[in-house]
């Protein structure tokens, strides 16, 4: 098999180098297919695998709130208030961890500098707590993340990036223990983590600050009700618990709060509690749906594998024209061989074959290309689109080699190439053996 | 032609994958070529005839220092608040400026959110119109210090930035022509109008007079028409947030004076508890906004497949062109023999391409056509403001379709051309006996 | 007719130089029927694509018809000259093989601009002179050798020019046939007058014209 093969690459080998300008144009085609359908794949690889910091994202669930008033006005307090968050979600079995922040949605920008008069920049910044940083798994250059404790005592503590450090204070020594303007109030940085790309929404941003910090509006309360507020919550689940479990467990809780909130204002709500896991949030929702199984996953990337095997189909139209043409000016060989006996299965097998070489060759060629294309659109706010980033002050977007080379992806790669390869090959090849053999003996030059 | 279309069907065997391409690549990139040919034309093709001068503008914008104990849930006290026009002196005082105000709004600072509205003339609510709509402080002589220019028969700039009745506003030039068909609408009344929640009706929720009237200006250069409201800022003052405009003299370059200014902008202009902290020109502001504006995103977005597709009609073409006239070498060769000229070889060669990208855009806009009939639009160019009853090649579907059907055509036209060029010229290039003796 | 002047020839590759021609001196009159002979590689060929300016010599004069032929001369100029002056033969017949008999002969006065109508007149009247009216929509591939070297004579003949160039007109023919396509030539030189330049190896073939040539690795001996 493997000696077969080999026989298989010589002789294509030997194809190349006797027509290159064809090869050429053929790995050129198939380059640009497998390179715009491996884009897409890079970007749904970096959706929905797990990467730097956010490594448990099958775990990891987004809590939605919305109250609304039974009484048919249509207002809605999306988010909790972190009491609410405290009461719903202060004791659960099947939780690991449970981190409250403030909607990303709600987020302003900050200008940070290191002190009054330095150059001044523009940052993300996260209001969280402490769960946040044993959900996600950051890696701590310098420092801790800020403790239960600072947050109770309402301190002005902050982690930031790597990034940020270096931008502020140049390599000149330690970060933690300066402080640090954030909008011209000074905080104190008590860790440094190394940053996490802008394409990670869920975990990315430039400082994090507990969110009990009085710039951060966190503490933004609906005055009829004590529960709704800016926070948003993400679980851990713990291994082997499900959503479902969770949604179970949250249940009776709700139920409790409800009862309270209508005997203390006397106002019927209705409160709407949605568990999203992580790629409900990550990829673009083509059929927005409540329904958030596996089966709605796949049913949500259907049109990005459509749209990879488009990109993969036209290509193939222009490599069928060629193929095609090239099996026109090989019609004699083809002939003398099925003169002598070859059948029509092994000679199609052969031209298939040939093809695949030169794909493979191709598909390395795309697959290299779309990392480069991926890395020179990344800064581009049409890119941060498909990450929820355009808004945000992203000035720079790090990347990561688990978003381009995994296992999962070469797969993807090498299934691309045999099907490009199929639908390149097949038609012209099964055509041009369909003839007679004495016209394609007959068939001049 | 018939010896195009002869040699087009003789290899119609090749040919055919390029035709079948350029079908399907036409029906695909259509919409996307109508979007961007639509923005494209209304970014760059659309400016407003009176728009204001921008080479001396400079834009910025305050920041608030404050201690953390002394922050939170105060309010900006009228002491505090003169900070602002002690920095706004300052910088008036400078010999390059010519005038400063504060603002809450200017025209393109946002390009991705400004609001806007729906106006009518207030005798005929139904005739309504889609408008940006901003606010200003009175008396900082913000139409002056803006640049925009009143036209005949309103009040002057001057007069419009000091008061005007409570209920009053202005509007563009263009506004005025479409709710009330010419430019002298000052005195006249709109109403400012929503559709009702079941959309059968029309809401009036408040009466304006018009005030003045200013030449077309753009909130958002992707914006078709010049539609924008300006009204006083009644019930806030500069504070939080506050930004400003300054005009430079007109003999002071503006990216000179913003280099000079900036090292030290934010220990020179600081007062009390403001802080002057962005200081642009309106063109770098400008610049920054079109980058991140929806419509530039769009625009790319919609860009990258046609990319995409030229070059796979470019490969494919280039493919089995360069195959099919390896073929067609000995007929090349007789045809020069007979007295055909290099030139006229690769004209016929491009004539061909012509033809063949003829037809299959032909089929694929056709087929394109189809989808228009049911039901899908022709691109508008995700503008805002419009009243529906302008009329030009956008609003109008066969100048639209065909216009746009045309550039498609061009565009494959151009990729094909370079397509067949190449291998063309290559063949042209050699000589006839080595051409002939090669067979 | 033709007059080439202390004509060179030389093929340069990277690692030999090959004489082609040397020092070649012809003169051609108008209305004569001339046979090259010579065995294969002798330059005969050479010689033929120079008098049809599909090539360049390296050295030496070309006159056609009186015209002296400037080896600067523009691409567009030469076409011309091939067009109106020149009608070629070839040996392995070149006709193009996606177009039928009429649309092959028709080819020349495609070039010069001419009307549709009127070529196709005149490209029916060619091909019955040539003796195949009955063949006129057929393509090459369902002709018989002879009956595409007659296409391939009413293509070279249907311009009217003055010289006809014919490069082993039936090389790939058997006797009879070549005979048939001797018999024609012949009869264009002798009843229209036109000047027929022919490369031949066959013997008895060169016998039947006016005068013969021979040439030995690029130079004339005879």
């Amino acid at each position: 098999m493997m000696s077969r093969f080999l026989i298989y690459i010589r002789q294509a080998m030997a194809l190349m180098k006797e027509d290159k300008l064809f090869s050429c144009i053929y790995v050129a085609g198939t380059a640009v297919a497998i390179a715009s359908a491996m884009v897409v794949a890079i970007i749904l690889n970096i959706q929905l695998a797990d990467i730097y910091p956010e490594t448990n994202r099958e775990r990891i669930l987004h809590m939605k709130s919305s109250f609304y008033k039974e009484d048919g006005n249509v207002g809605r307090w999306y988010g909790m208030s972190p009491k609410g968050v405290e009461e719903l979600f202060g004791n659960l079995e099947c939780a690991e961890a449970v981190s409250a922040s403030k909607d990303d949605n709600l987020i302003y920008d900050i200008k940070a500098c290191a002190e009054l008069g330095k150059q001044e920049v523009t940052i993300f910044p996260k209001f969280t707590d402490d769960a946040f940083f044993r959900i996600y798994s950051f890696e701590f250059v310098e420092g801790k993340p800020f403790s239960k404790e600072n947050m109770e005592h309402d301190d002005y503590c902050i982690v930031i990036t790597d990034a940020l450090a270096k931008k502020m204070w140049g390599d000149e020594g330690e970060a933690v223990g300066r402080s640090l303007l954030l909008n011209y109030l000074p905080y104190r940085v008590v860790g440094v983590v190394k940053e996490a790309s802008p394409l990670m929404r869920a975990s990315s941003a430039d400082v994090y600050l507990p969110y009990t910090v009085k710039d951060s509006n966190a503490q933004y309360n609906n005055p009829d009700n004590p529960y709704s507020g800016a926070m948003e919550v993400r679980v851990l689940l713990k291994r082997g618990c499900t959503r479902q479990m969770l949604v179970d467990e949250l249940e009776p809780h709700r139920n409790r709060i409800l009862s309270e909130l209508k005997s203390t204002t006397g106002i019927e709500f209705r409160w709407d509690i949605v568990a999203k896991p992580y790629w409900a949030d990550s990829i673009i929702p083509f059929f927005p749906t409540n329904d958030y199984s596996t089966g709605s996953l796949l049913l949500n990337l259907l049109l990005p594998a459509l749209s990879m095997l488009l990109f993969l189909l036209l290509p193939a139209i222009n490599l069928s024209g060629m193929v095609s043409n090239r099996m026109e000016s090989r019609v004699a060989e083809m002939g003398i061989r099925k003169a002598f006996g070859a059948k029509k299965r092994v000679l199609l097998n052969q031209v298939i074959q040939e093809n695949l070489v030169l794909t493979l060759v191709g598909g390395i060629v795309g697959y290299a290309l779309s990392f480069a294309v991926v890395k020179a659109i990344s800064n581009t706010p049409m890119f941060l689109t498909f990450f929820q980033r355009d808004n945000d002050p992203v000035d720079n977007v790090s990347m990561q080699f688990g978003m381009f080379f995994t296992p999962t992806m070469f797969l993807i790669a090498f299934v691309c190439c045999a099907v490009l390869n199929l639908m390149a090959a097949l038609i012209p090849a099964w055509t041009s053996l369909k003839r007679p053999i004495v016209e394609s003996l007959n068939q001049k030059k | 032609m018939r010896t195009i279309l002869k040699n087009l069907w003789a290899h119609r065997k090749q040919n055919g994958w390029i035709f079948v391409e350029i079908i399907i690549i036409t029906a695909l990139s259509w919409f996307m070529v109508d979007y961007v040919v639509v923005s494209a034309y209304g970014t760059y093709f659309c400016v407003p005839e009176g728009d204001f001068e921008k080479d001396h503008l400079c834009v910025g914008k305050f920041g608030i220092l404050r201690g953390a104990s002394e922050s939170e849930g105060k309010v900006i006290t009228q002491e505090e608040r003169e900070g602002l026009y002690v920095v706004k002196n300052k910088l008036e005082n400078l010999p390059e400026v010519q005038s400063v105000s504060l603002v809450r709004d200017y025209i393109g600072k946002d390009f991705r959110t400004y609001l806007w509205e729906t106006m009518a003339p207030a005798d005929d609510t139904l005739k309504t119109i889609g408008v940006a709509n901003m606010e200003y402080y009175q008396n900082e002589k913000f139409f002056e210090t803006h640049g925009l220019k009143t036209v005949e028969g309103s009040p002057s700039a001057e007069e419009l930035s000091r008061e005007i009745p409570q209920d009053g506003l202005v509007i563009t030039r263009s506004i005025a022509k479409m709710l009330f068909g010419t430019d002298q609408a000052v005195g006249k009344r709109v109403a400012r109008v929503r559709p009702t929640w079941t959309g059968d009706g029309i809401l009036v929720s408040g009466y304006n007079t018009i005030a003045g009237v200013v030449e077309d200006v753009e909130e958002n250069p992707h914006e078709r028409y010049p539609y924008v409201a300006f009204y006083p800022c009644l019930y806030s003052v500069p504070s939080y947030n506050c930004n400003l405009i300054l005009r430079l003299k007109p003999s002071v370059d503006a990216e000179e004076f913003v280099k000079k200014t900036l090292p030290t902008l934010t220990d020179e202009f600081r007062a009390g508890i403001f802080v002057l902290n962005t200081l642009e020109t309106y063109w770098q502001h400008y610049d920054q906004q079109m980058k991140k504006d929806n419509s530039t995103m769009t625009n790319q977005l919609a860009s990258i497949p046609l990319v995409l597709f030229c070059i796979n009609v470019m490969l494919g073409t280039l493919g089995t062109f360069w195959l099919q006239l390896r073929k067609r070498r000995e007929d090349i060769g007789i045809m020069r023999a007979f007295g055909a000229s290099r030139r006229r070889i690769f004209a016929m060669l491009l004539a061909e391409g012509t033809v063949l990208t003829a037809l299959a855009t032909f089929v694929g806009c056709f087929i394109w056509f189809q989808f228009v009939a049911s039901g899908i639009s022709l691109s508008d160019g995700n503008i805002y403001g419009s009243s529906g009853r302008e009329s030009d090649w956008i609003t109008q579907f066969w100048p639209h379709f065909l216009i746009v059907s045309s550039i498609v055509y061009l565009l494959i036209l151009i990729v094909v051309g370079i397509a067949i060029a190449l291998p063309a010229w290559g063949i042209c290039r050699k000589k006839v006996v080595d051409v002939l003796r090669e067979n | 007719m033709i007059r080439l002047t202390g004509v060179n020839k030389v093929y340069r590759t990277e690692e030999i130089e090959t004489q082609a021609l040397e020092n070649v001196n012809i003169e051609v009159q108008r209305g004569e029927f001339l046979s090259i002979m010579g065995p294969s590689g002798c330059g005969k060929s050479t010689l033929l694509n120079i008098m049809g300016l599909l090539d360049v010599p390296t050295s030496g004069e070309i006159e056609l018809c009186g015209t002296r032929i400037d080896p600067g001369l523009s691409d567009q100029r030469l076409a011309e000259f091939r067009n109106r002056m020149l009608g070629f033969v070839f040996q392995s017949f070149h006709l193009i093989s996606s177009l039928n008999v009429l649309d092959n002969v028709q080819l020349p006065l495609m070039y010069r601009g001419m009307g549709y109508g009127e070529r196709m007149r005149r490209a029916k009247e060619v091909i019955e002179r040539v003796g195949l009216s009955h063949r006129m929509k057929h393509t090459p591939v369902q002709l018989s050798g002879g009956q595409c070297q007659r296409v391939a004579i009413a293509r070279a003949i249907i311009g009217n020019p003055e010289i006809i160039l014919a490069d082993e007109p039936t090389g790939n023919l058997d006797s009879k046939m070549g005979g048939e396509i001797m018999a024609l030539l012949k009869q264009l030189n002798e009843e229209d007058g036109r000047t027929i330049v022919m490369v031949t190896h066959n013997d008895l073939q060169a016998q039947q014209t006016k005068r013969i040539i021979k040439f030995l690795d690029g130079r004339q001996i005879l």
